[in-house]
C-alpha cells in the first residue's frame, strides 16, 4: 500500500487501484500523512513555466533537420557486420579448432597412404564435421546466453542465420583449404580441385541442412545423433557390405553434388530457419532441463 | 490521453507528416518540458534539450517498433538527449549501485516535515538532489508516468524505482533539515 | 547421497536420445540384413555381426562424446562432494551399460538362432563377445577423451564419426601395417589376419583404458572446465 502512494499522488494509478487507495486512506492516518509528503513533492516538482509554443519549436526543428545529413543508408549493413562480429566472438575457440583437427586428420590419412583418393576421404569427413557444427548453432535453453538472446530486439532468426553462416562458412573454407592442399600435393589418386570440391560440396550442404532441421525441431542433441545416424547409413551403403543393388545405389547417388541436391539443401535450410522462431527448440524444453 | 491516438500520430510522423509531429508535441509538451526542466535546472537548457528531443523524434520515428508505449519511447528519447547535453554536468545516472533499502519505508518524522514545509523550500531541496533522484521524481510526478513505464524508461526493475523514490524523499527531507526550515 | 540415488539420477539424466542410439543401430542392422540383395547365409551373418561390430560402437562413441560440455552449470558440479570425474565416469558407465545390455541381447539372439556361427571368422559365443565390446570401448574412449579435450559435443562427435568412417572405407590400407591392424575396429567382419584377432581386440581395450584415463586427468583440471560453456 505504501508503494502505491507516490503514484496516487502523481495521479498515474489505474482506476481500480485508485479506489482501493482512497478507501484505505479514509481509515489510515499514517498513510494520509505519508501521502501528504508525496503530494508536497509532487506540487514542488511541477514547474510553473509553460512549455515553448509548438509553432516556433517545430519551425526550429524542421530547419535543423533540413540542414542535417540524411541518415546513412548503409546503417543496416553496418548493423549486420557488427552482428556477425558479435556472434563470432561468442564462439568458443575449441569449436573451430576441433573441426580443423578432424580435417587435418583426414588430410593426413590421404597423404600417408597411397591407395585412397582425397575425394573419398573429404567426402566422408567434411559433411559430418559441418553438420555437427551446424547442429550446435541452434542453442538449446541450456545455452547461458539463451535468455539474453530471447530479450534482444534482433530477431532470433537473424541471429540463427548469422551463426549458421559463420559455422558453415568456416567449415566450407576449411574443406576448401584441405582440398587445395591435397590437389597441390598431388598425392596418389587425388584428382584436381574441381573434382575434389564436387565430391564433398553437395553432401556437406545436404547433411548440414538436415542437421539444422532436426536441431530446430528437437534440439542439438538429437540433431547430432540424427546426423551421425544418417551419415552412417550413407557410409554403409557405399561400403563393402551392401554396395550392390538399387537401395545402396540410390543412397550413394543422393549424396552427390548436383543441382537438385543443392537446391533441396537450401530449401530445407530455409524451412528450418522459418520454423525457428525465437531460437528455442520447438518441443518446448526451453530453459528448463526436463528430467 | 488516448494511447491509440499516439501510435497513429507516431506512424504519421514516421511517414513524414509534420502536422502529426506538431499534434504529438502539443499532447505531451507539458510533461516533456516539465521533465526536462527538472533535469536541466534552467529554462534555456530545457528548451534546447526539448528541441533536440523533437528533432530526434522526427528523424527516428521509423525506428519505433510499437512494442512499448509511445510515452515511454518519447521519454526515453528525451532522457538520452538530456544525457548528451548535460554530460559535462551532473549526469542523470547514479555513479555506483543503489544504496541498500532502509528497513522501514514509511515516512519518518523528517519526511513528514516535507508536507509542512511548503512549496518553495521543497522545490529548492529538489533542485539540490543528485541527478538520478531528480530523474525519478520528475518521471513519476512531473511526467506522470506509471511506475512500470518509469522502470522501462530507466531500464531498471520496478522495485528499484520504488526504492529510489523513497531514497529521493529521504534526501529531500535531509536537504530540508539542512536548510533549517522552521517547523 | 546414497550411491543408488545417484545412479538412478544419472540414468534419468541420460535422456532418451542417448538411450535410443543402440536400439536404432540394431534395428538398422536388421533392416540392412533383410534388404540384402545378395541373400546367403554368410553375407547375412556378416551384416548382422556388422551391426554389432560397426553400428553399436558408433552409437556408443557419439554418446560418450556428448557427455562433457552439456552441463549448464559446471561450477555447481565442481562444488558438490562427488568429484566431477566420478560423475562423468558414472554417466559413461550408464551409457556403456545400456549399450552393452542391448548388444548382449542381440548377441544372445544371434547365438541362439545360430547366426552367430555362420560367419566363418566368428570366434565363438564367449570370446566372440569381444567382437562388439572392444570397438565399443575403443570408440567410446576416443569420444570421451575428445570430449574432455575439446569440450564440444559436436566436435568430438564429428571426430568419432570420421575415425569410424575412415576405418570403414580404408580397410585394406589399415591392414598393411601392424599398428593399423591392431587398432582396426572391425576385425571380425571385415577381415583381419587371423592370428591377430585376439591381439587386435586386446589392443583396442588397452587403448580405451589409456584414453579414458587421459580424459579423466584432463577433466580434473577444473579451471579448464569453468572457462568453457556448452555448445
Amino acid at each position: 500500500m505504501k508503494d502505491l502512494l507516490p503514484a496516487y499522488a502523481a495521479g498515474s494509478l489505474p482506476e481500480a487501484d485508485r479506489d482501493r487507495v482512497r478507501a484505505h486512506l479514509a481509515d489510515c492516518t499514517r498513510c494520509r500523512a505519508d501521502l501528504a509528503t508525496w503530494q508536497a513533492i509532487s506540487a514542488a516538482a511541477t514547474p510553473s513555466a509553460p512549455p515553448p509554443d509548438p509553432a516556433s519549436l517545430l519551425r526550429a526543428v524542421m530547419t535543423r533537420s533540413a540542414t542535417m545529413p540524411s541518415p546513412s543508408p548503409s546503417r543496416p549493413l553496418r548493423h549486420l557486420a557488427s552482428l556477425v562480429l558479435a556472434e563470432a566472438r561468442l564462439i568458443r575457440p575449441a569449436v573451430p579448432i576441433a573441426s580443423a583437427l578432424v580435417m587435418a586428420l583426414g588430410v593426413a590419412v590421404v597423404l600417408l597412404q597411397a591407395t585412397a583418393g582425397g575425394d573419398l576421404v573429404l567426402s566422408l569427413i567434411a559433411p559430418i564435421v559441418a553438420a555437427a557444427g551446424v547442429a550446435g548453432t541452434y542453442r538449446s535453453g541450456r545455452d547461458p546466453a539463451a535468455e539474453l538472446v530471447a530479450a534482444t530486439p534482433t530477431s532470433g532468426r537473424l541471429l540463427l542465420l548469422v551463426r549458421i553462416a559463420l559455422v558453415f562458412g568456416y567449415d566450407l573454407l576449411l574443406t576448401l583449404a584441405a582440398s587445395g592442399a591435397l590437389a597441390a600435393s598431388g598425392a596418389a589418386g587425388t584428382a584436381n580441385l574441381n573434382a575434389l570440391v564436387g565430391a564433398w560440396l553437395g553432401p556437406m550442404a545436404l547433411l548440414s541442412s538436415l542437421s539444422l532441421l532436426f536441431a530446430v525441431f528437437f534440439g542439438p542433441d538429437v540433431a547430432l545423433g540424427a546426423a551421425v545416424g544418417v551419415w552412417a547409413v550413407r557410409v554403409f551403403a557405399g561400403g563393402v557390405l551392401i554396395h550392390d543393388g538399387w537401395p545402396a545405389q540410390l543412397i550413394v547417388d543422393s549424396w552427390s553434388t548436383n543441382a537438385p541436391v543443392l537446391t533441396v539443401s537450401v530449401a530445407i535450410a530455409v524451412v528450418a530457419v522459418m520454423i525457428a522462431g525465437s531460437g528455442e527448440p520447438r518441443d518446448g524444453r526451453g530453459a528448463t532441463h526436463r528430467m | 490521453m488516448d494511447p491509440g491516438g499516439d501510435d497513429a500520430l507516431l506512424r504519421s510522423v514516421a511517414a513524414g507528416d509534420a502536422a502529426a509531429l506538431s499534434r504529438l508535441y502539443e499532447r505531451h509538451s507539458g510533461a516533456l518540458f516539465g521533465y526536462l526542466f527538472r533535469l536541466a535546472g534552467d529554462r534555456m537548457t530545457a528548451e534546447e534539450i526539448l528541441q533536440d528531443t523533437m528533432l530526434a523524434v522526427w528523424r527516428s520515428a521509423g525506428a519505433f517498433e510499437g512494442r512499448a508505449k509511445v510515452t515511454t519511447w518519447l521519454f526515453g528519447v528525451a532522457r538520452r538527449q538530456a544525457h548528451n547535453r548535460l554530460r559535462g554536468r551532473a549526469s542523470p545516472e547514479p555513479a555506483g549501485g543503489d544504496l541498500p533499502d532502509p528497513p522501514d519505508r514509511g515516512a519518518g518524522p523528517e519526511e513528514l516535515a516535507i508536507a509542512a514545509a511548503g512549496g518553495t523550500p521543497v522545490a529548492a531541496a529538489i533542485d539540490l538532489l543528485p541527478g538520478h533522484h531528480r530523474d525519478v521524481i520528475a518521471l513519476v510526478f512531473v511526467a506522470g508516468l506509471p511506475l512500470a513505464d518509469v522502470a522501462e524508461v530507466l531500464g531498471i526493475p520496478v522495485g528499484t524505482v520504488k526504492s529510489r523514490l523513497h531514497h529521493a524523499r529521504a534526501a529531500v527531507a535531509a536537504a530540508l533539515t539542512a536548510q533549517e526550515v522552521p517547523e | 547421497m546414497r550411491p543408488l540415488t545417484l545412479w538412478r539420477y544419472e540414468i534419468r539424466r541420460t535422456g532418451w536420445t542417448a538411450l535410443l542410439g543402440p536400439p536404432i543401430a540394431v534395428a538398422l542392422g536388421i533392416a540392412a540384413a533383410l534388404a540384402n540383395p545378395q541373400p546367403g547365409d554368410t553375407t547375412t551373418a556378416r551384416i548382422l555381426l556388422g551391426a554389432l561390430e560397426m553400428a553399436i560402437p558408433l552409437a556408443a562413441g557419439v554418446s560418450c562424446a556428448s557427455l562433457i560440455g552439456r552441463d549448464p552449470a559446471v561450477e555447481i558440479q565442481l562444488t558438490s562432494p562427488t568429484a566431477y570425474r566420478v560423475t562423468l565416469v558414472r554417466r559413461m558407465a550408464v551409457t556403456l551399460g545400456w549399450t552393452a545390455a542391448v548388444a548382449m541381447l542381440m548377441a544372445g539372439v544371434l547365438i541362439v538362432t545360430g547366426w552367430w556361427d555362420r560367419w566363418p571368422a566368428s570366434h565363438g559365443p564367449v570370446a566372440g563377445q569381444l567382437t562388439w565390446l572392444a570397438p565399443t570401448l575403443g570408440l567410446s574412449g576416443l569420444g570421451f577423451a575428445a570430449g574432455a579435450v575439446l569440450r564440444s559435443p559436436g566436435g568430438a562427435g564429428a571426430l568419432v564419426t570420421s575415425v569410424w568412417a575412415i576405418q570403414q572405407f580404408f580397410a585394406g590400407s589399415a591392414q598393411e601395417n601392424l599398428p593399423g591392424r591392431l587398432l582396426y575396429l572391425f576385425a571380425t567382419t571385415r577381415g583381419a589376419v587371423p592370428g591377430d584377432w585376439t591381439a587386435n581386440r586386446l589392443t583396442l581395450l588397452g587403448a580405451a583404458a589409456v584414453l579414458i584415463a587421459l580424459a579423466l586427468v584432463v577433466v580434473g583440471r577444473s579451471e579448464r572446465l569453468i572457462d568453457g560453456e556448452d555448445e
